[in-house]
């Protein structure tokens, strides 16, 4: 084994040093997109059972990330809120964890001090670890990572010095990258990998790990549903193929547009084929050169990669984070190698790994840039937002002027953080592109009847987005209401508040605490739904006494039947939900009648009485 | 399960070492309390009551307006309920004047018309709307001004350019 020295402490800081000054922007970026989405995941919990839930169910995609997304936005926005600057200082501390491992294995493994110091560094580099380090909801790559490289650096102290505490240390290390990231699933064939090409044996003691991630991939791909269209639907074709190459491109030479190349005259496409050709090259003779170090850089990028090959519609740039590990180790050991080399080859291995660095460089510090002013914009619209609902914490929030990337980086998710109700105008629909495959969107906008509403009872607030600030509007946005908005009914009716008569037709009683007894017959206008897919529900009582025979509630909606539901002794209280028709050019309401087959006679109560209604909404 | 509790307990008594927050007031800009009745479309103090159809002011303070803009102005206690008169001064300039020959400017409270008003020409002009008591009865008004014609986008310019304004102000019918 190589030891450490008081030289290798030096070489150990190089890499976190660069990694302070290329990502000096993406290491202070402020929450955007998904991370309001994980910040919110506290604001639901307020139970033991609440806990577990917000830590284990599955979220996006299906996926269960626990350490990774759960533990590390749940317990740090516990502790310090919405300070990312902690966030930022966990990522960080995980990295150079990650930097000292890459310098360590490497060392172990080529006994190179210029190769384990190059490697770190041509990782830090690497287009792969730009989004990882800015994003904090990309943090699952780098702790994935981390997880990896202590199970490799375990694995090798195993084999070492056949001590079984490694062994075990490894099997923990590497069961936990699974609350870190998916792509742990691969560490059984890195490690087999490894040991084949180190000894041309595999010790039995892999096979559990085998078995783990057989579990776990079995598991995977039978409870977590894989949507079948979308950016997220997997395609397991011969494009696979070409979706590698467009990895090892984008890790060769990033993804820059024309105006930013780093040679104006040189295209992105002739460094990443170059470099592409060189790093070819360097493998067949690190094959043959029995160097391998290199050979296992490339098996490492094949098989962390390969989980991501089927999303052929979502190549991005941060899948790279934990593949280019391998491809640093092609590269530096290819520059150990040309540094005890003749001339021409010093100087070729220079230029490819120079065009290299520069290219995937520009491209690592292009996209921290872009993070940090996505976080930027993200951070004046959220604070801005608070600052309303401060100013109006029980109004109805309508803004207006938000673009479609301010959308999608900030107002969708982090609304869920604020406690108000804040929706977007809903004549700006046409202003934000839902991607393929997303989720449906519509509860970001106001529809008309929510702000109708919220005008008639005084409870609108308007703003307009404008040159980073919220500006208020309330009193153009009010007098430039449509007409036909003004007279809309509410989607939701609270029966027992008296003003909601103004809506109700024949066959109600006075209200009560509880909501209004029908007639047998009673009759209600709601707004037309203002899209497809909208739920009719309503809620309601009939006392179990009268309920024997059973007594059936019909629905009827526009004269039509929509449904009906069989009261018994059992469904006193009731909650009926049907599906409402699409919505109709020129139809802006619906009138609704619910009729019961059977009236009840209260004792000292001479009304007919049909069932109670305590509220009638759509949603 | 015990260890469980114990961790959520911890985490449930973490929050409480959390700063409280204190959103920044400047982020928002919030509509001025009482709306002023006279506005000077140069002065910073005064853009809140601009609404829309105003592009960003020059380098001199001032600026265009759109063929179509939106003013608010606050209605004084004295005003309230009577006759009033929205003057509306502007500038045309002599670059301009080919373009906005015969300008008619049309005013509207609350989506009632006012009587519209012609432009004599290239100039600095005060344009005078008479508003009926009825239209005045609560603190503020929304007025919208639509030009009938405007300096259509040209050379370097984008914009559809319609006067300068200058100031705008609600005062009684009849000046004592």
């Amino acid at each position: 084994m190589t030891r450490l020295g008081r030289r290798d402490a030096f070489l150990l800081l190089l890499a976190p040093a660069f990694v302070l000054w290329l990502d000096w922007h993406g290491i202070r970026t402020w929450f955007h997109q998904d991370d309001f989405a994980w910040l919110s995941l506290g604001r639901r919990v307020d139970s033991f059972e609440a806990l577990l839930r917000a830590l284990f169910a599955p979220a996006a995609q299906g996926t269960v990330r626990v350490l990774s997304e759960r533990v590390f936005f749940l317990g740090l926005e516990r502790i310090f809120g919405l300070d990312h600057r902690a966030f930022h200082l966990a990522a960080l501390a995980t990295q150079f964890a990650n930097l000292a491992l890459l310098y360590w294995i490497t060392l172990r493994l080529s006994g190179s001090r210029l190769a384990a110091a190059a490697a770190p560094l041509a990782w830090s580099a690497g287009i792969g670890l730009a989004t990882p380090l800015a994003w904090l909801s990309a943090y699952n790559q780098i702790l994935c990572a981390f997880f990896l490289l202590s199970a490799f650096a375990c694995l090798l102290r195993w084999r070492e010095t056949g001590l079984r505490r490694w062994f075990a240390a490894q099997c923990a290390l590497f069961l936990l990258g699974f609350a870190a990231l998916e792509v742990a699933v691969v560490y059984p064939a890195l490690a087999t990998a490894w040991c084949w090409l180190e000894t041309r044996r595999v010790p039995r003691a892999l096979g559990w790990l085998w078995l783990a991630s057989a579990i776990f991939a079995a598991a995977h791909m039978l409870l977590i549903p894989k949507p079948a269209e979308g950016v997220y639907a997997r395609h397991w074709d011969l494009w696979m193929a070409r979706t590698y190459l467009q990895y090892w491109s984008l890790a060769l030479a990033g993804n820059l547009d024309p105006a930013h190349w780093p040679v104006p005259w040189l295209p992105r496409r002739a460094v990443a084929a170059l470099c592409g050709l060189g790093a070819a090259a360097w493998l067949v003779a690190a094959w043959r050169g029995r160097n391998r170090l290199a050979v296992f850089g490339a098996v490492w990028f094949t098989a962390a990669i390969a989980p991501v090959l089927p999303l052929r519609h979502h190549v991005m740039d941060y899948y790279l984070a934990i593949p280019s590990i391998g491809a640093a180790w092609l590269a530096s050991t290819a520059l150990a190698a040309a540094a005890r080399s003749r001339w021409f080859l010093k100087a070729a291995t220079a230029l490819v790994l120079g065009l290299h660095l520069l290219y995937a460089g520009a491209s690592h510090r292009a996209t921290t840039q872009w993070r940090y002013q996505r976080g930027l914009e993200s951070r004046y619209l959220f604070h801005a937002l608070e600052r309303a609902v401060q100013l109006h914490p029980d109004k109805l929030i309508a803004v207006s002027g938000i673009g479609d990337e301010l959308f999608w980086a900030a107002f969708h998710d982090s609304r869920n953080l604020l406690g108000t109700r804040i929706c977007l105008d809903p004549r700006e629909a046409s202003a934000v592109s839902l991607p393929p495959g997303f989720p449906p969107i519509a509860g970001a906008f106001c529809s008309p009847p929510e702000v109708a509403e919220a005008f008639r009872s005084r409870r609108l607030v308007a703003y307009r987005w404008e040159n980073r600030r919220l500006r208020a509007i309330t009193r153009l946005y009010v007098h430039r209401l449509p007409r036909e908005w003004q007279d809309l009914p509410p989607a939701y009716l609270n029966l027992a508040d008296p003003a909601s008569a103004r809506w109700l037709g024949r066959g109600w009683h006075e209200p009560e605490a509880g909501g209004r007894w029908t007639r047998l017959r009673a009759e209600a206008t709601l707004p037309a739904p203002d899209r497809s897919g909208r739920t009719l529900s309503i809620h309601g009582y009939r006392p179990p006494e009268s309920l024997t025979p059973p007594v059936r509630l019909a629905v009827r909606m526009n004269g039509a039947e929509a449904g009906h539901l069989l009261l018994d002794p059992s469904h006193a209280a009731f909650h009926l939900e049907l599906p409402l028709p699409a919505p109709k050019p020129g139809v802006s309401s619906i009138r609704l009648e619910l009729e019961v087959d059977r009236a009840h006679r209260a004792p000292g109560d001479r009304r007919e009485l049909g069932v109670v209604i305590s509220r009638i909404a759509w949603q | 399960m015990h260890r469980f509790a114990l961790a959520a307990a911890l985490w449930l008594a973490a929050a409480g070492c959390r700063q409280a927050r204190h959103p920044d007031p400047r982020l928002t800009l919030e509509e001025p309390q009482p709306l002023q009745s006279s506005i000077d479309a140069t002065n910073p103090a005064d853009e809140l009551q601009l609404l829309d159809g105003f592009y960003a002011p020059e380098s001199g303070g001032w600026r265009w307006s759109a063929p179509q803009f939106t003013v608010s102005l606050g209605v004084p206690e004295e005003l309230r309920g009577k006759d009033a008169r929205i003057e509306f001064e502007f500038t045309i300039p002599e670059a301009a004047a080919r373009d906005l020959e015969g300008l008619v400017i049309q005013a509207s409270v609350n989506q009632h018309e006012l009587p519209a008003w012609r432009s004599p020409g290239a100039g600095t002009h005060t344009a005078a709307f008479p508003v009926p008591a009825a239209l005045l009865q609560e603190d503020g008004i929304l007025v919208d001004f639509t030009l009938d014609r405007f300096i259509p986008p040209r050379g370097g310019e984008v914009r559809q350019l319609g006067v300068i304004p200058m100031k705008f102000r609600l005062v009684p019918a009849r000046v004592q």
